[in-house]
This record gives structure tokens, sequence and C-alpha cells, in this order.
């Protein structure tokens, strides 16, 4: 479904992905994790085509992305954004927010899809007629789902979709997600600097660091902490629960 | 002596809603953690301490006291004095509790300044040097730094080394590493773990993460909904009996299978 | 961070209701908008029931009872041509308000119109149009009324013209600033992804957010239009006589200010209160939607 080789993105004339290639088949997920600044948050930002991409090819479904305008490519792939804050509008109800994409490619039966996109995450209909600020922050990354499920895409990107919520949010974020892969068969591309989360949602993880790819691996290899690759071993040891320095005399 | 830290029936209101439903504990100079989802209250609590409740909040308690100094009936000049020679805070996004139009090292300079008598030299030698006792390797260059110049975890360290500048008694730290990813979250906790125990301070260290704290704390209070549901050594968290705490371990995706 | 405290509303025209009842608990709880609403509903109403309430045609001279001072007959006295002042103020709030309305009508919209284009395409378009802005905002306010009323002849729809274009470029200046920050926000980025066109993000997502600060201005620069509005008829350059307008009867009302004070009293008093108005409930906006946006 994707075929990516040597892209390379730059933001402020730096580069910052720096040539990787990666393959994902129609329904399957992969996990991209790394640190802050690795690149991967521009990496799935230039996917979804809101970075240009300034080298190596990205093909979606066979054809260059580059080829494919922006309203197809909306209903191919949607992304899902990390901060549930700032993804809605503050002055739109839910209902605007998400009957937005059906407007714009001027399908019809917008309040029915709207309601059942509603359910498929979990919230009730009378959600519907809520501000953002009226919502909690679970609720608000619910409907920043739902908004991304509206078009049917078959391939959903996640930028650290738990990192803005709690725990027991989190907790049900990941439910979700799992649910909805179940249920729907989508694609998924998930980018975390959490392990423990990629590994509960994804079969294969690529890391990443300093714009590369330096391991790939399976979720299993990855939660037994059979890794090679010397950053990818780190991470893991710092998602460790960090256990305090016993008291010294 | 008196505790470090006494609270009895703390309750905080806005308007007729009642958030905070009499809250009660007192802490030695340990570390405490304050557990809970996010709405549950914790954050108050903190705030209440310090007595920095958003607009619109309301707070009554029976006893609300730091160092045997009653805090609920003290004048804005008494809380002054507290608040940061005392009592310090951080918060969780170093974006958000930096000044973002001076540079770090004027700010933790200003912070020595103001809570002891010394000349500009002197505070900057103790800016420099709290730079370095953060972990930070290049002080000097970090020193002139804007706050957006800096990586989260960098910003979260001066943040640490403004706040212990006076040499406050308690910390009360808000989430300090909810907004960064593992490595950083891991330095961060280690410099708090040292500093702490160093000097001897309390910690009372808010968070929606269990597991992180039970590393890391010595007791545990877990909050839901404006009430206190459990409260444990942290060692003691497997035996947990309150199905709210028992969730709230529950919840968090662990690596190991 | 918690979920609000508000009544949830149940459906769309709940969600409505709930929000123009929360918008009036605001206003209503805010001393200076009140006031200033007030004063500015006042004089609206004055100037719209003039006919009504002026027991004289404001254009009616009486030379016998030319300069007379405030009594029964003419509650504010009489000008230098025996008209009624109280007339003659009440029919030229017509005129001050009317290029008031009209002014905080357009300028804002253009300005928006200007800023949001130039703010979210940047490049070329950003240039030209503030450019275009930095020409106009070069000039004080006044000088620049004055020259082209001079240019175009006088008359209030001139008058209205000049200021107009004065005063635009602050508003474009806002809405960039407003735009750039914006542009830049998630929320966008979504709609982007959704494959909305860009007059659709700028229509329906950037420009909504850029009004409350674009209002909150208008009304605040509400008092230096009155002036630069009281100014240039001061100057002939406004109503054509015998129109009655607050600034010509100033102007009218110089030669007699030590012992028929009253002449120019009067409108010099009107202007300040509809002033006063103005920035009162400029005032009192700024603190109900500024904050709330961010």
């Amino acid at each position: 479904m994707i075929e990516a080789r040597d892209l390379i993105v730059r933001l402020g004339g730096r580069e910052i992905v720096r040539g990787v290639s990666f393959d994902l088949a129609a329904g399957e997920a992969l996990g991209i994790v790394g640190e802050s600044g690795s690149g991967k948050t521009t990496l799935l930002r230039a996917l979804a085509g809101l970075e240009p991409i300034a080298g190596g090819t990205l093909r979606l479904e066979g054809a260059p992305l580059a080829a494919l305008a922006p309203r197809q490519r909306s209903r191919v792939l949607q992304l899902v954004f990390q901060d549930p804050y700032g993804s809605l509008h503050p002055r739109h109800t839910v209902a605007r927010a998400l009957a937005e994409p059906i407007a714009i490619h001027r399908l019809d039966r917008a309040s029915e899809r709207t309601v059942a996109a509603l359910a498929a995450v979990g919230l009730g209909p009378e959600f519907r007629f809520r501000f953002p600020h009226q919502l909690s922050g679970g609720q608000r990354q619910r409907v920043a789902v739902a908004r991304a499920l509206m078009l049917s895409p078959r391939l959903l990107l996640l930028d650290e979709p738990t990192a803005a919520l709690d725990v027991l949010a989190q907790a049900e974020m990941i439910e979700l997600l799992r649910s909805l892969r179940r249920e729907r068969g989508l694609a998924h591309l998930l980018v975390s600097h959490d392990l423990a989360l990629v590994a509960a949602l994804v079969e294969r993880i690529a890391v990443m660091q300093d714009g590369r790819f330096v391991e790939r691996l399976d979720a299993a290899d990855l939660r037994h902490g059979r890794a090679q690759h010397p950053h990818t071993l780190e991470l893991i040891e710092a998602s460790r629960s960090y256990r305090r320095a016993a008291a010294s005399a | 002596m008196s505790a470090l830290l006494e609270i009895e029936e703390l309750r905080v209101r806005f308007g007729t809603h009642e958030v905070l439903h009499g809250i009660s504990f007192a802490m030695e100079r340990e570390r405490l953690a304050l557990v809970g989802g996010s709405g549950a209250g914790k954050s108050l609590i903190g705030r209440s301490i310090l007595r920095l409740l958003p607009p619109g909040a309301a707070m009554q308690a029976r006893r609300l006291a730091f160092d045997g100094i009653d805090i609920a009936g003290a004048d804005a000049a008494r809380m002054r004095d507290l608040r940061g020679r005392r009592i310090g805070w951080v918060l969780q996004d170093p974006k958000f509790s930096l000044n973002p139009v001076m540079t770090i090292g004027a700010q933790i300079e200003e912070a020595f300044r103001l809570h002891h008598r010394i000349s500009r030299g002197a505070a900057r030698e103790r800016a420099l040097a709290s730079l370095e006792a953060v972990r930070i390797s290049d002080p000097l260059r970090v020193h002139g730094l804007y706050p957006h110049e800096v990586s989260g975890g960098m910003g979260q360290r001066a943040m640490i080394a403004m706040m212990l500048a006076p040499d406050p008694d308690l910390l009360i730290a808000d989430e300090p590493t909810s907004a960064l990813d593992g490595s950083s979250a891991r330095q961060v906790l280690a410099i708090l773990d040292d500093l702490v125990a160093r000097r001897g301070m309390g910690l009372l260290f808010i968070s929606h993460d269990l597991d992180l704290v039970a590393g890391f704390c010595d007791r545990v209070l877990v909050i839901e909904q404006g009430r206190i549901v459990e409260r444990c050594a942290a060692a003691a968290l497997g035996d947990a009996q309150h199905p709210y705490t028992r969730r709230l371990l529950a919840a968090r995706p662990r690596l190991q299978a | 961070m918690t979920a609000s405290l508000e009544p949830l509303p149940r459906s769309a025209a709940e969600a409505r209701r709930l929000r123009l009842a929360e918008g009036a608990r605001a206003l209503a709880g805010n001393a200076s908008a009140v006031a200033g609403l007030a004063i500015v509903l006042l004089l609206a109403a004055l100037g719209l029931a003039a006919p009504l309430l002026a027991r004289y045609d404001p254009n009616l001279q009486d030379l016998a009872l030319r300069l007379a001072p405030p009594g029964a007959l003419h509650w504010l006295g009489t000008d230098e041509l025996g008209r009624d002042i109280l007339a003659r103020l009440l029919y030229g709030s017509r005129v001050t308000l009317s290029i008031a309305a009209v002014i905080a009508l357009f300028v804002p919209l253009v300005g928006l119109a200007a800023g949001c284009a130039a703010g979210f395409f940047g490049g070329i378009v950003d240039a030209v149009l503030m450019r275009t802005a930095d020409v106009f905002l070069a000039f004080p306010r006044l000088i620049l009324a004055l020259a082209l009323v001079a240019a175009m002849g006088p008359g209030i729809s001139h008058a209205m013209l000049a200021i107009a274009l004065a005063a635009w470029p602050p508003y474009a200046r806002v809405a960039r600033a407003e735009t750039l920050s914006l542009r830049g926000r998630e929320f966008v980025a979504a709609a982007r992804l959704a494959g909305a066109s860009p007059a659709r993000l700028l229509l329906r997502h950037i420009a909504p957010l850029c009004l409350p600060s674009l209002i909150v201005r208008a009304s605040l620069d509400m008092a230096g239009v009155i002036l630069t509005a009281a100014g240039l008829g001061f100057l002939g350059l406004g109503a054509a006589p015998p129109t009655a307008e607050w600034g010509a009867m100033i102007a009218a009302g110089r030669r007699f200010m030590l012992d028929q004070w009253w002449v120019a009293a009067a409108p010099g008093v009107a202007i300040a209160v509809a002033a006063l108005g103005f920035n009162l409930l400029g005032e009192g906006l700024r603190d109900l939607l500024d904050p709330r946006q961010r």
C-alpha cells in the first residue's frame, strides 16, 4: 500500500528525515519509535502531505504521492494528531468538526455518518453538540479519531495519539485503536516515543534515530528486549520504570 | 516538631460545585506521590498549598500548615515569602513556565538574587553551578539560550535549577515528566532523586502514572474524583485493594511480556 | 483539563441557546461594556427618534432669537442663526453615528480580508497588501482624510470614504498577525487533510477566530473616528451646510465661545459623550472577548 524509498524531508533548511525506506501492506500496522528530535513526526507529516518531500519516492497504492490531489489523498489516508487540545477548532461543535470532511467531499447523510462515527469511538450522539472545551482530553482525542474515520480511509496515521492523555484515557485509547483495527482492517502507521504503547498496537517496528531507521524488529522481539542496535537497547532501558538509587548512608 | 505539611479537610469549590471533598494528609521530609486521572483534583491540591488557585475557585480547610505556619489564613505578603523561598513548584511544560523573553541564565540568576543578597557576579556563578548540578553538560552555552531554543528535557532541568536556587524545604512537582520522552524523563527523575536526597527536601510528586511514582516515591496517595481512596507505601502498591488503584496499575502498558 | 461544569446541550438548538445565554450573562457582568453599550444605544435611539423628539426643525432660523441662552423655549439655546441647538444636536447625531456605523461595518471586514489573505498566502500577496497598507498607514489619519476630501470634494459620503481609507491598515495588520499564528495550528492542518480548499480554511476556520480582536479594535477606534469626522466637519469638509453636524456646529460656535459658550459647548459635550461610550464599550468587549480565545 505504501512504498517509501530513500525519503528525505527538510525543515527550515535542515535535513530531518535522511533517507528512510519502508513498505506497508494494506491492513498492516507499523510502529516508528524514537526520541524527540529523531524525525518521526516529520516523517509522518510528510506522508500526510503536510510537509514537502525533498528527495526519494513515495508511492501510495502504486501511484506516486505527488500525483495525488489533496482531495483524493484525504480519502486514502488520515492523520490523528498528538494534541487533542489543538486539533479541534475551538469554536466548532463536534458535529461541525465531523461533518466537515463530508461537506468538503459532498457526501450525503452527514448526520447518520456523524452519529455512526461517534458510536465507533464509544461516544454517544449527545456529544455532537458539545464544544471542545466541554470535553475531556480523552474525549477530544476520540473525536479526533472519529473525524479521521469519516472518509473511510484505508490508512490511519497516528502521531503520539496518547502522549497528552492520562494513564486511564491512554488505556481506553489503546483498546479503541485495537478494536478499530480488528473491525475495519485499517492499515496503521503509529509514531511514538512510548515503546510499550507501540508494542501493544503493532506487529512491526522501526527504530528511528537522527532521521534514519537504525533497526527493524518485531513487536515480540521488542517486548523481550531482543534488539541489536545500541540505540534500541537504550530506548528499551529507558522505558523501564525508574527505580531510584538505593539510599546511601 | 510539626510535620512539614499538614492538611486537614481541604475543600475546593468552583462556584457551588465542589471538586475536592475533604482532603486530609500530612507529610514529613519524604517523597509523597499524589496519583489520579486528569480532573481528579491532584493539581488543585498543589495549588491550594501555594494559594495559587485558578480564578473562580474557593478554598477552605480546617488546617493547612507548612512547617507549623498557617497557610489557610496567611496574608499575601506571607505567601509571597513562602512561595519560591520555602516551597518550590515545578510544572509540566517548561515552554509555559519559563519566561520566553529572558535567557535561561537570566531567569536562574533572578531566582538567586530574589532570595539571597548576592552580587550579580556571584549570582552568575551560582546560576552556572546550578546548571551543572542538573547535569547540563555545557552550562555556559545553555546559560545564554532562550527557552524556545532548548529541548523539553533541558528546559525542565533549567526549571528545576531555578526552583532549587532558594533552597526550599518542599518541592511540589506537578507532572514534571509527562511532556518528556523516555530518556529525558529518566534524566529528570534521576536529577530530582539526587537533589532531593542530598538536600533533605520534601517532595510532593503529582502524577497520573502510578507505575512511575511506584519506583520513585516513599508513599502514595491515590485520588479519585476529589477524594483520597488509597494510602499506602510505594513498595506495597502491588497489594493495593481499592478498585481505582488496581485500574491505574493495570492501565499502563508494559513492555515485558 | 477537567470537563466543563456548564450544562451540556442535547441538541443543536440547545447548544446555540446556551451559548447565547452564556454570552449575555458575561456581557451583563461587565460594567464597562454595559455602560458603553447603554450610551451608544441611547445616542442611536435619540438620533433615530430625532423627528419625534426635536421640538423645532433644525434648519428653522429665528433671527430674532439668535444666540439665546438655554431656557424654557429652547432647552439648549439657539445658535447664531437662531436655530434650536437641541434639535441640531439630535439630527447631528444621525450624521455622526451613521459615519461611525458604516466605518465600523466595512473597515474591519476589508482589513480582515486583506490581513487574512496576506497572512495565509504570504509571498507576493503578503508583500503587495502590506506595502499598500503601509502607504496608508504612513499618513496621520486626519491629514489623509483631509487630503482625500480635498481631492474629492466635501460631503458626508466622501468623508466616510476618506476616513475608511485611512482607518483600514491597522485592522489588516491585526488580522494578518492572527492568521500567521493560526495557520500553523493543528485544526487547520486537520481541515487541510480532509481536503479543504484555501478559501474554506480562510472563511470557516481562520477568519472567525480573528473577529474578536477586530471587534474590540473597532469599538475602541470609534472614538477616534468620531473625532476625525468632527474634525472634518469643523474644517467644513464634512456635511454641507445647513445640515446639522457636530463638528461644523463647534466651528460655527467658536466665534461666540466667550459670551455664548453653549453654542460650541453643546456639540462638544455630545462628541465627548459619544467617544466615551465607544471607549467604554471597547474596553468591556476586550475583557470579554480576548481572554477567552487564548
